[in-house]
């Protein structure tokens, strides 16, 4: 070890102030999970759209494939779109495993979804007019439900990160 | 475990608070950095510059001016340093090694 090591360390244990650094470390390896500007209102109901168009397109040009596959390849860009633009309205994203609180809300939200999914395509099987109206009124109101999640995981996250 | 994972360019609280970050982000804008480590414009450049120096993190400058955008991310090597780094500092805290002059080579 050379010295600047050894000073180093010798000042940050006298100062005592070793278990604040990795508090603050801690705290802002949390920050891109849990710093986040307001989501605006019109985001719900637009991911409820998204999701209905999904299925209507499906339902309605699955046979087509001409008409088909333009649509569902521009929705799956407008995914992309959706992730670039989040991206520069927060100014970062957020990489690997979440804090454990927002962990437990994601995967509640991943097993709603799946359940969701199961009930579209059993829907979709009598109508797909039907399986659009419940895919877009789940996922809204499945979002507005993670969102509030996920802000109480938030503040569970900076209590307990002080 | 032992004192020559400590990284004297990490180390600095401001410097492992922004390594903290950036490892667990694909990438960062300066603004975002800047708001959220309390630090000035000339402080953070000054930070992200050393740990740019030490091979720690990439820059990416886009645009001039009003508009332009600076955004960090994480190397390789950062997060390798960042990770051996951090194990070293939690293992002084557990007790696990004790710093003395007899380690001083």
């Amino acid at each position: 070890m050379n010295w600047k090591v050894l000073r180093m360390l010798s000042g940050m244990e006298s100062n005592g102030n070793l278990h604040e650094t990795l508090r603050a470390a801690d705290r802002a390896a949390a920050a891109p999970w849990v710093d986040y500007p307001p989501t605006p209102w019109w985001h719900y109901p637009c991911f409820g759209l998204w999701a209905a168009a999904m299925v209507v397109t499906y339902g309605a040009f699955h046979d087509h494939v001409v008409v088909f596959l333009p649509c569902y390849l521009a929705l799956i860009a407008l995914v992309g779109v959706y992730i670039v633009w989040q991206r520069r309205r927060r100014g970062v994203s957020p990489y690997g495993w979440p804090p454990r609180e927002v962990r437990v809300v994601c995967g509640w939200y991943l097993a709603g979804y799946l359940v969701l999914y199961g009930i579209v395509v059993a829907v979709m099987v009598w109508s797909w007019a039907c399986a659009a109206a419940v895919a877009f009124a789940a996922s809204t109101a499945g979002l507005v439900w993670f969102e509030a999640g996920y802000a109480r995981a938030v503040r569970r996250v900076r209590s307990r990160l002080g | 475990m032992s004192h020559h994972e400590l990284d004297p360019v990490i180390h600095a609280p401001k410097r492992l608070a922004a390594m903290a970050l950036l490892v667990h982000a694909s990438s960062a804008d300066f603004p975002f950095l800047r708001d959220h480590l309390g630090l000035s414009d000339s402080d953070l450049s000054k930070q992200m510059a050393e740990l740019s120096r030490a091979g720690y993190v990439g820059v990416d400058k886009r645009g001039r001016g009003p508009g332009s955008t600076t955004t960090y991310r994480v190397t390789r090597a950062g997060r390798q340093a960042y990770a051996a780094h951090r194990a070293a500092l939690e293992a002084i805290l557990d007790g696990d090694v004790v710093p003395g002059p007899t380690e001083v080579s």
